[in-house]
């Protein structure tokens, strides 16, 4: 198929990207246990983490909801990365970004990127504005009315506290994001212990004193099944859908192939269980607790605040440290990831622009008000993709279907992929129509989208392949 | 060298643990905890660049 110089540069430009990770990885750099423990422990705690465990408190959650429901949905999280993404990380030793050109062709991994890009932008921008809750509590005192417990900032302030720690942030995925990657690694054991810290000392504030009070206080003072006003009432089923679908870009959606390739055996994804359960399920359910304390207390819910009732100065410092930890790197990414729809224009450059898409983001409140309607867009945009790796790889020989077909016709764009993934998209965000754009609804999408991908894929390839000449040459993926 | 800077970290950390703990046993002030939090946090920061490999697991 020909192409224009300017989508072939451009091409070029997006796999000279990805190039270091364009071999399978050797045996002699695969990682053992240890390895994935440490990096599914230290990835799954972050700011946002101050978010979600409050918004469960706020969408009338139960305690049996919230303590059986995320342990379920934690679980679902755990064998999706260990039956579905590990396995095929494995068998590929290839990243995702790799496996999708493989079947979708190189536009595909275009319009991936620029997805994926803009989608990093924002969810770094909810990094930001849960670092600046944090930063913002010194100002408070400027701008406090008479008699009241705190100061409420105006909306110039929020934006001059996004504009200078944005700045920060954007310079520090520039000039040091090694630097910040190593200072997130030491830090994680840290942010662990006060998330569980914060909860104990917490708890006597609730009327806790002996572990024997907890399950009372659980359903009578944390999370009771009061809905705050504008949000919507989750039920157990809610708590499994999120907790499940929080990661799913990572283990469904197949993300997490570029950790998982280094793995010895599939059988490491079990390690995810690390991260969920550490971050996904107690930090959880700590800030869950510091929330309920705070609402008790007439203090504001946001991170910056339920942190400093917590754990003081240092909940305030680990609200900024679990912020800057993720937005940095984010933005980094996010920079990569747009970077090939800019017209050769240097690294620097794209973070910068892109630090200035974070900080707009950054000072819209919604953003980690509904961060979970957030999180539930973010995985069903990317959904399709990671399904389309699993079928491709998995269901299409035993269906007599060749795999990896934009590699074999070197086509520029896999229609079945880009047709499947826009139709399972538009069924999504009709069936959101449909309900009204009820906030909560989107979290039952998840395996409804995941198999109108999937039938529409499948029926797509068949007919391009029953259509289509094949003219069969061994051309290595890794080439 | 390492074993030393290790136990310190680590130090700090238990430190924090025991502080939560005994403001939840009623034996500490709110006051006196957040001042531990603090202390165990500077001692953690302090010593873990001594001990903690400098190296990324991925070359993401």
């Amino acid at each position: 198929m020909s192409q224009s110089t300017g989508s072939g540069s451009l091409i070029d430009r997006l796999d000279a990207l990805y190039e270091y990770e364009r071999e399978p990885i050797k045996e002699k750099d695969q990682h053992g246990w240890k390895i994935f423990w440490a990096t599914f422990a230290g990835e799954h705690i972050a700011g946002t983490e101050f978010v979600i465990g409050p918004l469960f408190v706020m969408h009338g959650c139960t305690a049996r909801d919230v303590l059986l429901g995320l342990f379920l949905g934690n679980l679902l999280a755990v064998l999706s990365w260990t039956f579905i993404c590990a396995p095929i990380a494995v068998k590929t030793r290839l990243t995702q970004y790799w496996q999708l050109r493989r079947l979708g062709g190189p536009w595909l991994t275009v319009a991936y990127s620029c997805v994926f890009g803009v989608i990093l932008c924002v969810l770094a921008g909810a990094m930001l504005r849960v670092s600046m809750t944090s930063i913002a509590i010194p100002f408070e005192h400027f701008f406090q009315a008479p008699g009241a417990v705190v100061g409420v900032l105006p909306q110039w302030m929020w934006l001059v506290l996004a504009v200078v720690v944005g700045s920060v942030i954007a310079m520090l995925a520039v000039l040091g994001f090694e630097g910040m990657a190593i200072f997130s690694k030491m830090s994680a054991p840290w942010m662990v212990v006060v998330f569980f810290i914060a909860a104990i000392a917490t708890l006597p504030m609730l009327g806790c004193h002996t572990p024997g009070d907890f399950w009372r206080v659980a359903n009578e003072k944390i999370w009771t099944g009061t809905v705050s006003p504008g949000m919507g009432k989750f039920t157990i089923w809610h708590v499994i859908g999120f907790s499940w679908l929080c990661n799913m870009p990572q283990h469904f959606g197949m993300g997490d192939m570029t950790i998982l390739r280094f793995a010895k055996k599939w059988q490491m994804g079990l390690c995810s269980c690390a991260g969920m359960y550490l971050g996904h399920y107690c930090a959880w359910i700590a800030s869950g607790i510091l929330c309920a304390a705070a609402m008790n207390s007439g203090i504001p819910t946001d991170p910056g605040h339920i942190a400093m009732l917590g754990a003081g100065l240092t909940g305030a410092f680990c609200v900024v440290v679990a912020g800057w930890n993720v937005a940095s790197p984010t933005l980094y990414r996010a920079g990569l990831a747009l970077q090939v729809a800019t017209p050769n224009w240097s690294r620097w450059r794209v973070t910068l622009v892109v630090g200035a898409g974070m900080i707009v983001c950054a000072c819209i409140p919604a953003l980690i008000k509904h961060l979970d309607l957030l999180i539930t867009t973010n995985a069903l945009l990317l959904l399709p993709l990671g399904a389309f790796i699993f079928i491709d790889l998995w269901l299409f020989p035993k269906l007599g279907l060749q795999p990896n077909f934009a590699e074999q016709t070197r086509a520029m764009i896999g229609w079945p992929a880009a047709a499947a993934w826009i139709f399972a998209t538009v069924f999504s965000v009709v069936a959101f129509a449909h309900n009204n754009y009820d906030p909560i609804f989107p979290i039952f999408l998840v395996l409804p989208e995941w198999l109108v991908a999937v039938l529409l894929y499948i029926g797509f390839s068949f007919i391009q392949q029953k259509t289509t000449k094949l003219t069969p040459k061994p051309t290595p993926a890794t080439k | 060298m390492k074993t030393l800077y290790k136990t310190i970290s680590f130090a700090g950390l238990g430190l924090m643990i025991v502080a939560s703990i005994m403001v939840f046993n009623g034996q500490l002030t709110r006051e006196t905890y957040h001042v531990c939090a603090l202390a165990g946090t500077i001692t953690w920061f302090a010593t873990v660049p001594c001990w903690m490999k400098r190296r990324l697991h991925h070359s993401e």
